[in-house]
């Protein structure tokens, strides 16, 4: 039997070789669309013998995006592979009129490829985001978005990027995905706003600081920071100075908890949302009498008041919008009963839909001085 | 009558669980969350735990069976009932069975390799190695392998529960209400597919004459079933709370899927890991199987274990290669866990009538 083993270990070496050198990685993919085809890119990283690395961008267009593949391989010596595919841009156009869950579809499909890969919108095309030669200090732009938007998800208001979320909220009933929108500053990709989709397709972007709320009412918000304009009487109190419109108030180290309940279904689903959140002052724009346990609640009200205010404004641009990022149809169908909601039907209940607002703010410290 | 085993060949009695538990879990487990949860919805975890009484119940009533004559094993316990000519019949139908068990593992889980592995590596090269790696440790092993194989493999692959709790961190428990909405006919059906991931606990059957300590076989064997429902019941529940309901609706390896979110510093893609670690999970099952066939082989035609085994491999191999698509597969799997259904969850109940109206019959004429 001891040949047996021998054949066992030798065998074990046929199934195809990937030499280092020979491969390239795939890191980043874009998509664009152009008339009815697809227009695609990717940025293939390779590594020579002398130990560096390059990269390189090669663009092809075709029908379907394995299509595309092979368009590409026809451009390169090395081979591709995407094991290691970071992120995945697509143009703003494309996701607007075609909708990109077929392009999703297809890298969910390929066991190569992980869960976790970011996924953005570009605007005004994901091929000038893959292009961008400013990428830091990161070899490739592959590794450059990755770690934008892994950065902006852990501490900022950014929410629910990755392959696996895309797909969850497309497939669930009565929750539309979110994903960042990449933008170009001289050049160079940042994130600025945040895409909202209904369904697959692209509708309408909020501003980051919009998307804050977004994130604190689709599930808990932990770290990060946030800007809060209140209007002056609002803290009178406090102030030193009488003169002036707004207060600025910035804080940090956001904790929220938040609780939406469906109170009543008819005539139209009627929604309680409860928010605690606990912070600490970071930063005010002017000065203020010092706080403490007895005036700190003029300020928390204050705080809540324009919250309130803001989330308001936001629930009513995202049924302008006709889209649900934060899954009232989610809490709605799994609350009643003998229930088999379909998006149609939520679509219309959902622009009926009332939500009260209730956010509650404890100022747990303000910083090293009252 | 087949003869009692003798001490050299025989287990102790606390390996039982370890051979009941890793026969259930096998190839099941990684896909069973979207078999259930189409019929039962967000109640399928409920229809595992139902499965999983059932389950108990059974044991208990082929321990009682195996208990009420000299006959102890399936085998003889046929002939006994039936006589000569229906009980071949009888055992043939239960070699069948195990040969379909063993031949569906094995294309399933060459399949899934394939899918997330090797694409480019032909099918029937997959069945053959694992094939033959049957063939080679039951040649040289017998029963005290079957049983080693299940009680290592058990602690080399148990640690990956550990790991399920990672995607835990993208789980919305909402998905899981409201409970109990499945109508009960959902729920019955929901059992039913729980069946084939279930299957296993009949080598009780076969394996019991091979136990030193008869007595203690019946608790063993149900610490086992136990134990298999609960991670059934924990892998379904994390994939009905990781998924949204039409994503399970169309995901073929819901836990394998899972898996894909994993990541380490030091392993970025954690299935791959898995994967191969499945061959631990699912080489008790081939082994088991394999060797029940070759136990029937010898009871229908008199040959010894060790012819039995290489005419049994070659056929399950012959079987293996016709298939070449999912469709085909997951029918023919389909197939072996109603087959099995009937076989395990239902006819152990008239096996036991039968047994003791044929004692009572033969008490009375003496």
């Amino acid at each position: 039997m001891k040949w047996f083993i021998v054949v066992m270990l030798l065998l074990s070496g046929c199934v195809s070789p990937r030499v280092l050198e020979r491969q390239g990685i795939i890191t980043a993919a874009g998509f664009d669309k152009k008339g009815k085809m697809y227009e695609g890119g990717s940025v293939m990283l390779s590594f020579q013998t002398t130990g560096s690395s390059m990269s390189e961008v090669i663009e092809a267009t075709n029908k379907t995006s394995k299509g595309l593949r092979q368009d590409l391989e026809a451009q390169t010596s090395h081979d591709l592979g995407s094991g290691q595919i970071r992120a995945v841009v697509y143009g703003k156009e494309l996701a607007e009129e075609d909708g990109i869950f077929g392009l999703t579809d297809t890298l969910q499909r390929d066991a190569n490829i992980g869960s976790l890969v970011y996924l953005a919108i570009a605007e005004p095309s994901a091929k000038q985001v893959i292009k961008s030669k400013k990428h830091e200090d990161t070899p490739d732009i592959g590794t450059y978005l990755y770690r934008l938007i892994e950065k902006n998800l852990r501490s900022e208001s950014l929410l629910a990027a990755t392959l696996h979320e895309f797909i969850h909220s497309y497939y669930d009933v009565g929750k539309d995905p979110v994903l960042p929108c990449l933008s170009l500053r001289d050049g160079k990709p940042i994130i600025e706003k945040v895409a909202l989709f209904r369904g697959d397709k692209f509708v309408g972007t909020v501003r980051l600081d919009e998307s804050f709320y977004i994130k604190m009412l689709a599930s808990e918000y932990n770290t990060g920071l946030k800007n809060i304009t209140v209007p002056r009487d609002d803290v009178a109190p406090l102030l030193i100075k009488k003169k002036g419109k707004k207060v600025n108030i910035v804080f940090n180290e956001i904790r929220t908890k938040r609780k939406i309940k469906l109170i009543s279904q008819k005539p139209a689903p009627h929604f309680r949302v409860t928010v605690k959140l606990q912070t600490e002052i970071l930063e005010m724009s002017e000065k203020i009498k010092p706080i403490m346990q007895a005036n700190i609640h003029v300020l928390e009200r204050a705080i809540e008041k324009q919250m309130k205010k803001e989330i308001e404004q936001l629930l009513s641009k995202l049924k302008a919008y006709n889209t649900d990022p934060i899954g009232f149809g989610q809490i709605y169908d799994h609350s009643v009963r003998r229930l088999q909601l379909t998006d149609k039907q939520w679509y219309k209940l959902y622009n009926n839909a009332k939500i009260d607002v209730d956010v509650s703010v404890s100022i747990l410290r303000t910083g090293t001085i009252d | 009558m087949m003869k009692t085993p003798n001490e050299r060949l025989s287990i102790n009695a606390y390996l039982v669980f370890f051979l009941v538990h890793t026969a259930q879990i096998g190839l099941g487990i990684v896909g069973v969350q979207r078999v259930i949860f189409v019929e039962a919805r967000q109640d399928a975890w409920i229809a595992v735990l139902l499965s999983g009484l059932w389950i108990h119940l059974v044991v208990f009533v082929i321990c009682q069976t195996l208990k009420l004559s000299e006959h102890d094993n399936i085998f003889s316990l046929h002939t006994f009932v039936y006589g000569r000519v229906f009980g071949w019949i009888a055992n043939a139908a239960v070699v069948v069975y195990f040969l379909m068990a063993y031949t569906s593992i094995l294309l399933g889980y060459v399949e899934m390799a394939l899918t997330w592995m090797y694409p480019d590596f032909p099918l029937w090269g997959g069945a053959l190695i694992l094939v033959i790696l049957t063939v080679y440790a039951l040649y040289g092993g017998g029963f005290r392998l079957v049983a080693g194989v299940s009680f290592l493999t058990f602690f080399m692959a148990i640690w990956v529960v550990v790991v399920v709790f990672q995607p835990l961190k993208y789980a919305e428990w909402i998905h899981l209400l409201p409970i109990f909405e499945a109508t009960p006919k959902q729920m019955m059906n929901g059992v039913l597919k729980t069946s084939y991931t279930m299957l296993g606990f009949e080598v009780l059957y076969i394996i019991y004459p091979f136990v030193k300590e008869k007595e203690r076989v019946h608790r063993y064997a149900q610490i086992g079933v136990m134990l298999t429902t609960f991670l059934v019941a924990a892998v379904t529940v994390i994939a009905i709370a990781f998924f949204s309901p039409k994503q399970l609706d169309v995901t073929i390896w819901a836990s394998l899927s899972m898996f894909t979110i994993v990541k380490f510093s030091f392993i970025e893609r954690f299935e791959y890991i898995v994967i191969p670690l499945w061959l631990l999970v699912i080489l008790p099952n081939l082994l088991m199987f394999m060797w029940a066939m070759t136990r029937g082989g010898k009871a229908l035609f008199r040959i010894k274990q060790k012819y039995g085994l290489f005419l049994f491999a070659c056929l399950s191999f012959a079987v293996a290669i016709i298939f070449e698509k999912r469709a085909t597969i997951n029918e023919f799997i389909d197939q072996v866990g109603w087959y099995g259904f009937w076989l395990s969850f239902v006819y152990p109940f008239f096996l036991y009538v039968f047994v003791r109206m044929k004692t009572w019959a033969k008490g009375s004429t003496k």
